[in-house]
């Protein structure tokens, strides 16, 4: 390189006087001009292939109020299996608090800039979305709504794939008149306006108790993602009404928490209890009779149909109007046949 | 005196010419060659499975520097580190992406009810519960086990065994995941026992290479002595 410099630094002045010269430098500028775009093609030859990517496929987004859990596993698999067979990838992703309605926001927010064709959403808090989803209608991007009822008019782009909410408390309703034998006194645990399935849940099951006048709904009270708040609100009944025949959990975290008051305070007394929806451990406290019933939809179901729906709006059809996944009532009999299949 | 005809000046001009181009031919391919074992080398020494191990952490002067929190409250105090949130699947990441067969050991304590645990062969990570590829293994203080499964921004669980005793909350446990291909053995040993819980699995599928990590999920935690060595 000090020799180049040299070199072209004597031959500056004498460039029109020694056309030898002249031509010696240009040849040495193009020398290294070759050199150097050798190096960079070599380099470039071995990069390029290292850091190349698969082109991606087209992306629907799923942001459900928690994963991990049993029921949202469920529709991960259903959702995956829709999507896979029209050769759609599924982004998958939900806040690490239940009751997180800024970050389940963000997330969704950032897959829909990340290129997501359509949301399917399982609200945290509905009421806490509705700009969300005006903001993506508006962009006419598709959004599904699972678990819960829309929070705003469905229409062409916005729909839902939910459980049917009345059955659940009609199916609980017949399930706690055979267990209690058709009297007593039982009670509604887990009541969450941010989760308003519980309150159409909680509502269809007094409405149908009316059949059973013998039974007397003695006290409703609230849940809340809080586990502990959720067992003061069960240990409360129980210590209020210490003849409760039954509870019935309109949540599945309700359903837990009422299990694990049950098991520290009345270890000796059988106060049988009807929960809703299969998640967490709940399946595991059936099959060891902690647990009387649970009355479920199909997580898997509800997935795939969501994934479909969502799919018929990105071909730019207008979305169907919601259709509701029944309901059944899953016993301990019920998970032994499931095992043993 | 010599003198140069025209038609020689010109056929010396051409000879000059054509040596020039070759050579900066012979330049140019030198060049590719070189460059591109250059880079190939560089590459391949970035993407040792080998390089950084053995990987020791044990949070000295409080420093934590290397690690990528994705979620949770951590914080680094007299060589343990701490997650104060029970948030669900709270994250923190360190290591090379492209360590393969390796085993980790780290001693864990857990806060109250959820689960705590380490990741091995993470990638992909980012916010949310269960959103990156990886293997996790840890104690579930909810059915008393010691639990593994495989996250692929969703979760499989793969395997649970039963702790031999309940799990303690503010008690010291080992951990030891080893992933060799898709064979993972997981131990975990409360301190001061000899007693091993173990998962022993061989996987379809797995991750084939990742980053290490400390997780919990509903249950804050806290880790000390983060080992990791390759397996041959």
């Amino acid at each position: 390189m000090m020799r180049l410099r040299a070199s072209l630094a004597n031959n500056a002045g004498t460039r029109s006087e020694n056309p030898a010269m002249n031509s010696d430098n240009k040849q040495l500028v193009r020398l290294i001009l070759a050199a150097a775009l050798g190096g960079a093609v070599g380099s470039l030859a071995v990069l390029v292939p290292s850091v190349r990517t698969e082109p991606s496929r087209p992306m629907i987004a799923f942001i459900p109020r928690t994963t991990g859990a049993n029921f949202a596993e469920d529709m991960h698999r259903g959702a995956e299996a829709a999507a896979e067979r029209a050769g759609y990838q599924l982004y998958w992703n939900a806040p690490t608090r239940a009751d997180d309605v800024d970050r389940q926001i963000r997330i969704a927010q950032k897959a829909v800039d990340n290129g997501a064709k359509a949301l399917i959403l399982a609200p945290t808090n509905p009421w806490g979305v509705t700009t969300l989803i005006d903001s993506l209608t508006r962009q006419k991007i598709p959004v599904v709504i699972v678990q819960t009822e829309s929070p705003v008019p469905t229409g062409p782009y916005v729909t839902s794939i939910v459980p049917d909410q009345a059955e659940f408390g009609r199916i609980a309703a017949e399930r706690i008149a055979a267990v209690t034998g058709g009297s007593g006194q039982v009670a509604v645990i887990g009541l969450d306006r941010g989760k308003p399935e519980t309150l159409a849940r909680a509502q269809s099951f007094i409405a149908a108790m009316k059949a059973h006048p013998e039974i007397d709904v003695v006290a409703q009270s609230s849940g809340s993602i809080q586990t502990l708040e959720d067992e003061q609100s069960t240990r409360e009944i129980l210590n209020s009404y210490p003849d409760l025949k039954a509870l019935f959990a309109v949540s599945a975290d309700a359903a837990q928490s009422a299990l694990l008051v049950l098991q520290d305070t009345k270890p000796d007394r059988k106060i049988p209890v009807v929960g809703c929806d299969r998640d967490w451990f709940l399946a595991d406290d059936l099959l060891n009779g902690t647990l009387d019933s649970l009355v479920t939809a199909d997580g898997y179901r509800i997935g795939y149909l969501a994934v479909d729906a969502a799919l018929n709006g990105t071909r730019g059809r207008p979305l169907q109007q919601p259709s509701p996944v029944g309901a059944a009532l899953l016993t301990r009999q019920g998970i032994v046949d499931e095992e043993n299949r | 005196m010599h003198r140069t005809l025209p038609n020689q000046t010109e056929h010396l001009e051409s000879n000059r010419s054509r040596r020039g181009l070759i050579r900066d031919m012979v330049a140019f391919v030198v060049a590719v060659a070189a460059s591109a074992g250059i880079t190939a080398a560089a590459i391949q020494l970035i993407r040792s499975p080998s390089r950084g191990l053995p990987y020791h952490d044990d949070f000295a002067n409080n420093d934590a520097s290397e690690w990528s929190a994705y979620d949770g409250n951590w914080n680094v105090h007299s060589g343990v580190m701490t997650n104060e949130s029970n948030e669900r699947g709270a994250k923190l990441v360190a290591g090379s992406p492209y360590w393969t067969d390796y085993a980790l050991d780290a001693d864990i304590s857990l806060n109250n009810a959820g689960d705590a645990g380490v990741l091995t062969r993470v990638s992909d990570a980012e916010p949310g519960v269960d959103s990156y590829s990886g293997l996790y293994g840890g104690l579930r203080v909810r059915d008393e086990t010691l639990v593994f499964g495989v996250a692929h921004h969703g979760w499989d669980e793969d395997g649970r065994a039963p702790m031999p005793q309940p799990i303690l909350p503010n008690v010291w446990y080992h951990i030891r995941m080893e992933v060799r291909g898709c064979h993972v053995h997981l131990s975990a040993s409360q301190e001061n026992s000899d007693h091993k819980t173990q998962i022993d699995i061989s996987l379809p599928q797995c991750p084939k290479h990742g980053k290490i990590g400390l997780r919990s999920y509903d249950s804050g935690g806290q880790w000390k002595n983060i080992r990791v060595t390759a397996l041959p």
